[in-house]
């Protein structure tokens, strides 16, 4: 007697059967659904991409630990400060498209093609198994008649019939997994091949888009700035910002001008310049009427006037006792100047460009010509993105879709009596009240 | 103009206090079963809510000149308060159970008086939109949203009405699902209603000629919240989508993981895992009623809650990033 063995290949067609299986296994797929929303709260609650002082300040290793265990050390080690691109986050993405593509071939497809086989009913008792079940005396062919009329196809063979709605329910799902597939795909696509970035330009320059560790997969053409400019309604709330953007090539020939806005942006060889930001960058001014200009740049600051985004600067005027202006502006319209004395403001003074004032009691002339903005410049190419909006596009068709209900209803005539029972996918109750409402029409 | 803003006034008042009346009436109609004028006259009542509600909105509509009248959180926070009153008529009328009520108008009343007296003046207001939000995309991404959160919601408080008629049983079963399982006849059916009085088939008594297996009242909850989240999640993904596009088109990103952006995937991968649940053999019962009241929650949280932790895109009135 020869004992057999299994064969390698055996062990590995099994291995690959068990693993595909659990990999487009419904607790699986529930299981990824809600760990992946559990770690997106994550993000949602620890503040995202701070500079390591954050994180130390407010996650102590020692005395009031965050939820006893949950350190500084350890959220940086778990990448909780940048969840969505830390390496387990991505994987579980990853494993949620295999998932969706194993779920889609193993389960799904086979299941589509069970719900579109069917066959007529020739014993009454198998009718009658239906919880939504009737014994009318009315002929086959009335009963079909209501069927097509409430949208049922209807097929009929001597005295069986069978009849069927909302099909496309079944398909919907399918073509949401795919969709949800194609999203991911896309994002990937765009992750490797594309690149975002950011520039603050004052109006004038030009900036180009060369990256040194980056060659070839960027233009050479130049971008400049000719205007920014920000429309303002009579109440002084913000309409719209503008840039006047020209495109250049290497020798400084102008390709094509345009002016964009928010939600307007300019497309141009594969790239999207988006107007995104602004800033005040620098403030023109003079004090004795017959002085040259000058131009000082402006930096951000922590505190904000009537709520918004200020920027200024300090000009110390006496060193020895301490006397200095402050120039601070939030928009393009003005110049807040600040005196102080000693580290102490004295006096504020609102400033428009061409009107010199005096400052305080020591009687500075002071005079702004212009405060000049920088626009904010977001540059993006995305070659992921027709494979994203088509994944877009089916997933909203495939999730309407699967609102469908796929009802079946089975008919038999046997002498006087027709047997009539059917069943729904979804919507029970809905059918229920269809099914009563259609034999009480043929009752009559 | 100022007849306008009477009118605004008067109706957001209305709106609340019949609201306020009709969750009354609904709770008392499921504490003293007989009293069936009580849930008569609550139905009533969510109708003239969704009326008041709806010409609130209009009124607005007309003083602001917008092109859609949801632009800040008074008038986002009437609009789903009608989108719930709304999909609660949708619930009632498809269940006939007045008890979807007992949940849905508290929640609805609870936005009438969170926007007519909670927020200061200064927030009702309506006011010009900021360049950002300027946009054609505001009204359909918005108004979807919204939507969404209301038939969600509505879904969600008629799972919360079936587990609580079901408190009692151990298991049960559910019948809709997309791949079909039920619909057969069950040799003893479960009945999980005698405590609710008001008779255990809550679609059509059978009649001589029909041998109708009908659903019970809590598979006909079940069965209308299953529908208004799968009428809700459609809604939701088109929303989200909505958005992406207008972000990818107005700054240059689909997706930022921004908190709102990001509490919204979270609501619609917890529905989605209700959907699925549905599906398994292990997960049926009240589990998948007890996600979709997680779902809930994640609902609030992407709807207010965010907002109030802290800036991003989506905090209403925000300048520009």
């Amino acid at each position: 007697m020869t004992s057999q063995r299994i064969s390698w290949r055996e062990v590995a067609a099994e291995a690959r059967h068990e693993l595909l299986s659990t990999l487009g296994s419904l607790p699986l797929a529930i299981t990824l659904l809600l760990v992946i929303a559990l770690a997106s709260v994550a993000g949602t609650v620890i503040p995202q991409q701070k500079g390591i002082e954050f994180y130390m300040q407010n996650y102590p290793a020692t005395g009031d630990v965050v939820l006893g265990v949950l350190t500084w050390e350890r959220l940086l080690a778990w990448g909780l400060q940048d969840v969505y691109r830390t390496w387990w986050y991505l994987s579980l993405l990853i494993v949620f498209g295999l998932s969706l593509a194993t779920c889609s071939f193993l389960r799904q497809i086979p299941m589509l093609k069970t719900a579109r086989r069917w066959k007529y009913y020739t014993e009454p008792r198998q009718i009658s198994r239906f919880a939504l079940y009737a014994e009318l005396s009315t002929g086959l062919d009335p009963v079909a008649q209501v069927l097509r009329k409430k949208g049922f196809q209807v097929f009929q063979e001597g005295e069986k019939l069978y009849a069927s709605r909302g099909i496309l329910g079944r398909v919907g799902p399918i073509i949401v997994h795919i969709a949800i597939i194609l999203i991911l795909l896309g994002g990937i696509a765009g992750a490797l091949g594309g690149f975002q970035t950011q520039r603050m330009v004052i109006p004038g320059a030009s900036f180009d888009l060369i990256d040194p560790g980056e060659e070839g997969r960027r233009p050479t053409w130049k971008v400049r700035v000719d205007d920014f400019r920000i429309d303002t309604r009579d109440n002084g709330t913000i309409r719209q910002f503008n840039s006047d953007l020209v495109i250049i090539d290497a020798e400084g020939k102008e390709l094509t001008k345009s002016t964009i806005a928010v939600n307007k942006p300019l497309v141009y060889d594969g790239i999207t310049l988006y107007q995104a930001s602004w800033a005040v960058s620098e403030i023109l001014f003079r004090f004795g009427a017959e002085d040259e200009w000058i131009r000082i740049p402006v930096a951000p600051l922590e505190e904000k006037i009537n709520g918004q985004d200020t920027w200024g600067r300090f000009i110390p005027l006496d060193e020895k006792n301490k006397v200095g202006i402050f120039l601070a502006a939030n928009n393009l319209q003005g110049v807040m100047a600040i005196l102080y004395v000693g580290e102490e403001p004295t006096a504020t003074y609102r400033l428009r460009p061409g009107i010199p004032a005096q400052i305080g009691e020591t009687s500075i002339r002071l005079e702004v010509k212009e405060v000049i903005g920088s626009t904010g410049i977001q540059i993006k190419k995305d070659p992921g993105i027709p494979l994203v909006y088509v994944g877009f596009g089916l997933l909203m068709i495939g999730v309407c879709l699967s609102y469908l209900s796929h009802s079946q209803i089975w008919a038999l005539r046997q002498g006087d009596h027709v047997y009539v029972g059917g069943k729904t996918n979804r919507a029970q109750v809905m059918f229920e009240r269809e099914f009563s409402v259609l034999l009480a029409r043929l009752e009559a | 103009m100022d007849n306008l803003v009477n009118l605004q006034r008067a109706l957001d008042d209305v709106t609340f206090y019949v609201l306020l009346a009709t969750t009354l009436l609904y709770w008392l109609q499921a504490a003293f079963k007989d009293w069936r004028w009580a849930g008569e006259t609550a139905s009533t009542g969510m109708i003239i809510a969704t009326l008041t509600s709806a010409s609130l909105l209009s009124a607005r509509w007309i003083e602001s000149g917008h092109p859609f009248p949801v632009t800040n959180l008074y008038e986002s926070l009437f609009f789903l308060c009608w989108c719930l009153t709304f999909s609660h008529l949708w619930a009632e009328y498809g269940s006939r159970q007045k008890v979807i009520g007992v949940f849905t108008a508290p929640f609805a009343t609870g936005l009438a008086a969170f926007a007519s007296f909670y927020l200061p003046v200064t927030l009702q207001s309506a006011t010009p939109l900021v360049p950002a939000l300027d946009s054609n995309w505001l009204m359909l991404h918005v108004s979807v949203m919204v939507f969404s959160y209301g038939f969600l919601m509505a879904g969600s408080t008629t799972a919360m009405a079936y587990l609580w008629i079901t408190r009692k049983d151990k298991s049960v079963t559910l019948k809709g699902n997309s791949v079909g399982t039920g619909g057969m006849r069950t040799a003893e059916k479960q009945t999980t209603t005698q405590d609710l009085g008001t008779g255990n088939v809550a679609v059509l008594a059978p009649t001589a000629t029909m041998t109708f297996q009908a659903s019970t009242l809590a598979e006909t909850l079940d069965n209308i919240s299953y529908r208004l989240i799968g009428l809700g999640f459609p809604l939701i993904t088109i929303g989200i989508i909505s958005g992406a596009v207008w972000a990818n088109e107005a700054w240059g990103s689909y997706w930022s993981w921004d908190n709102k952006e990001t509490w919204s995937l979270i609501t619609w991968l917890i529905f989605a895992a209700y959907l699925h649940s549905r599906l398994t053999v292990g997960w049926q019962g009240k589990r998948p009623a007890i996600l979709a009241v997680v779902g809930f929650v994640s609902v609030w949280i992407t709807y207010l809650g965010v907002n109030f932790l802290g800036q991003g895109l989506h905090s209403y009135g925000f300048f520009l990033k």
